[in-house]
C-alpha cells in the first residue's frame, strides 16, 4: 500500500466522517502526498473501502471540489486540480490562531505534552517554510 | 465397491471439511465472531471447537448410516443429507452462540491508500481469450466434423459457465473492499487475488475439459471429479495461509450485522462482496439492492444455457 497518501477515519469518533475524508484529503493535498493530475479512487470505490455509504465519500469530494482542489466527473475518479495558493482574507490569520490555540488547549487536556506539541508544530513549521 | 457405499462417501467427507473449517479463518475470528487473537488458543475456545468437532463427527457417523440403509428405503439419502446440512449448520449456530460472550469490539478504525493503481483482473485480457479460444476451437472442429449436435450441450455449458465464474471474479474485485483494516490491508489484497485467480484458472480448467467432452464423448466424468478438487485443494492451501497471515482487529464488517454468522447483513456498507467468516471465499451483503440485481444477472446467465442449447 502507498502509505504516503493513506487516509484513516475512525467510525467512533465524534467527528463526522465526511468530515474526516476531507480533513484527511485536504491535508495530503496541500503536503504534496496528492500532487496535481493524480486520479483519486472513484465515489464508489472509496466508499466500498472505507465501508461507508455512497454519500458521505460524494459529499466529502463535493466539499473538496468547491475548494478548488479536485475535478469529479460523473462516474469516474476524482482528479487533482493544479491549485494556485489563494489569497487570504482579512480574519484568516484569526481564524487559525483561534483554530490553533484550541487544537493546542484540547491536545493539553487529553494528556499530551507540552514539549510534544511544540516539537510537532515546530515541524510543520519547517515542512511550511520550506 | 457398491453404489450405495459410493455414493455414501459425500456424507462421509462433510464432517472432515467441517472438521477443518473453523480454523481455516483470518486471525482474530473465531467462528465467526470478532474475538482476541488468542482466544482461539484459550481453554473456553479450544473447549467450543472440540465440541464442535464431536458434534460434526457424531452427525457424519449418524448420515452414512442412514444413507447405508438406501437398498431398503429410497427416502433415506435424503433425510440422510438434510440431517447432515442441517446439523452441522446448527452446530456451527451453537459454537457461535458460545463465543459471542468472549467478542472483543473490532476496530473502528477504516484506512485506504488513495493512491493505489486501479486493479486489474488477474491475467489480463487471458481470462476471458483463453476459454474463448478453447470453446472456439472446439466448436469449430465439431462443426467441421459434423458432431455438433451431440457436441453443443457441452459447449455451450462450458460458455456460460466460464462466463458466470469470470463475471462472478470480474464484479469479486470492482465490488468487495480492498482492505479496510491496516493490519490487515496486504493480507487481504493478496487473498481477493489469489480467488479470483482461482476463478479464472477453474474456468479454464471447466472449458478445457467440456471442450474435450464435447471432441471425444467417451471421456470419463471422473476427471472432472479429481481435477476440480485438485486445483480446490491447491489453491484453498494458498488462501488459508493466507488468512493466517492477517493481523488482527477483524475484517472491517460489524459482527452484529452477521446473521447467524453466515448471512451479512448491512444496509450501510456499500460492498455487494465481502470475505465469509466461516469457510473461505466471499459472500454477499443482502441488504444492499446491487445484490440483489447481481443475483438476478446471475439467474438470467444460467437460464440462457438452456435455451441457447435448444436453439442452437
Amino acid at each position: 500500500m502507498n502509505d504516503a497518501a493513506q487516509i484513516r477515519i475512525d467510525l467512533d469518533a465524534s467527528t463526522p466522517v465526511n468530515r474526516q475524508i476531507v480533513d484527511q484529503i485536504r491535508t495530503l493535498l496541500v503536503e504534496g502526498a496528492l500532487p496535481a493530475g493524480a486520479d483519486l479512487p472513484s465515489v464508489r470505490r472509496l466508499a466500498t473501502d472505507l465501508g461507508v455509504h455512497f454519500a458521505t465519500v460524494a459529499d466529502a469530494y463535493r466539499t473538496l471540489a468547491e475548494e478548488g482542489w479536485l475535478e469529479i466527473s460523473h462516474g469516474r475518479s476524482a482528479r487533482v486540480l493544479p491549485r494556485r495558493a489563494p489569497v487570504a482574507g482579512p480574519d484568516a490569520g484569526d481564524v487559525f490562531r483561534r483554530r490553533l490555540r484550541q487544537l493546542v488547549a484540547e491536545a493539553r487536556s487529553q494528556g499530551v505534552a507540552a514539549k510534544e506539541i511544540a516539537g510537532e508544530l515546530a515541524s510543520l513549521a519547517k515542512g511550511v517554510i520550506a | 465397491m457398491t453404489p450405495t457405499w459410493f455414493m455414501a462417501i459425500p456424507f462421509a467427507l462433510m464432517p472432515l471439511i467441517f472438521h477443518w473449517m473453523p480454523v481455516w479463518r483470518r486471525n482474530g475470528i473465531w467462528f465467526g465472531v470478532t474475538v482476541a487473537q488468542d482466544y482461539p488458543m484459550s481453554q473456553v475456545g479450544r473447549a467450543t471447537l472440540r465440541d464442535f468437532r464431536v458434534a460434526v463427527w457424531l452427525l457424519g457417523l449418524a448420515a452414512v448410516a442412514i444413507a447405508l440403509l438406501a437398498p431398503f428405503a429410497a427416502w433415506t439419502f435424503p433425510i440422510a443429507m438434510t440431517l447432515e446440512i442441517v446439523g452441522m449448520f446448527g452446530a456451527m449456530v451453537v459454537a457461535r452462540q458460545r463465543t459471542l460472550p468472549h467478542a472483543v469490539r473490532p476496530t473502528a478504525t477504516r484506512s485506504v491508500s488513495l493512491l493505489e493503481p486501479p486493479e486489474t483482473m488477474p491475467f489480463g485480457l487471458a481470462a476471458p481469450l483463453v476459454p474463448l479460444a478453447i470453446l472456439g476451437a472446439a466448436g469449430a472442429y465439431c462443426y467441421v466434423s459434423g458432431i455438433w449436435r451431440e457436441a453443443s450441450a457441452a459447449l455451450v455449458s462450458g460458455a456460460v459457465q466460464t462466463a458466470v465464474m469470470l463475471f462472478m471474479g470480474f464484479a469479486i474485485l470492482r465490488h468487495s473492499p480492498r482492505a479496510r483494516v491496516a493490519a490487515n490491508a496486504a493480507a487481504t489484497i493478496q487473498f481477493r487475488r489469489v480467488l479470483v485467480e482461482y476463478m479464472i484458472v477453474a474456468a479454464w480448467v471447466m472449458a478445457a475439459l467440456l471442450a474435450a467432452m464435447a471432441i471425444a464423448p467417451g471421456l470419463p466424468p471422473a476427471i472432472f471429479g479429481l481435477l476440480f478438487p485438485a486445483l480446490a485443494i491447491l489453491y484453498v492451501w494458498r488462501l488459508i495461509r493466507l488468512g493466517r497471515g492477517s493481523g488482527g482487529g477483524g475484517d472491517g464488517t460489524p459482527d452484529e450485522c452477521w446473521k447467524l454468522g453466515m448471512f451479512y447483513f448491512n444496509p450501510e456498507d456499500p460492498a455487494i462482496f465481502v470475505e465469509q467468516r466461516f469457510g473461505i471465499g466471499y459472500t454477499l451483503n443482502w441488504a444492499n439492492r446491487a445484490t440483489w440485481m447481481f443475483g438476478g444477472i446471475m439467474v438470467a446467465l444460467t437460464l440462457i444455457a438452456p435455451l441457447l442449447m435448444r436453439y442452437l
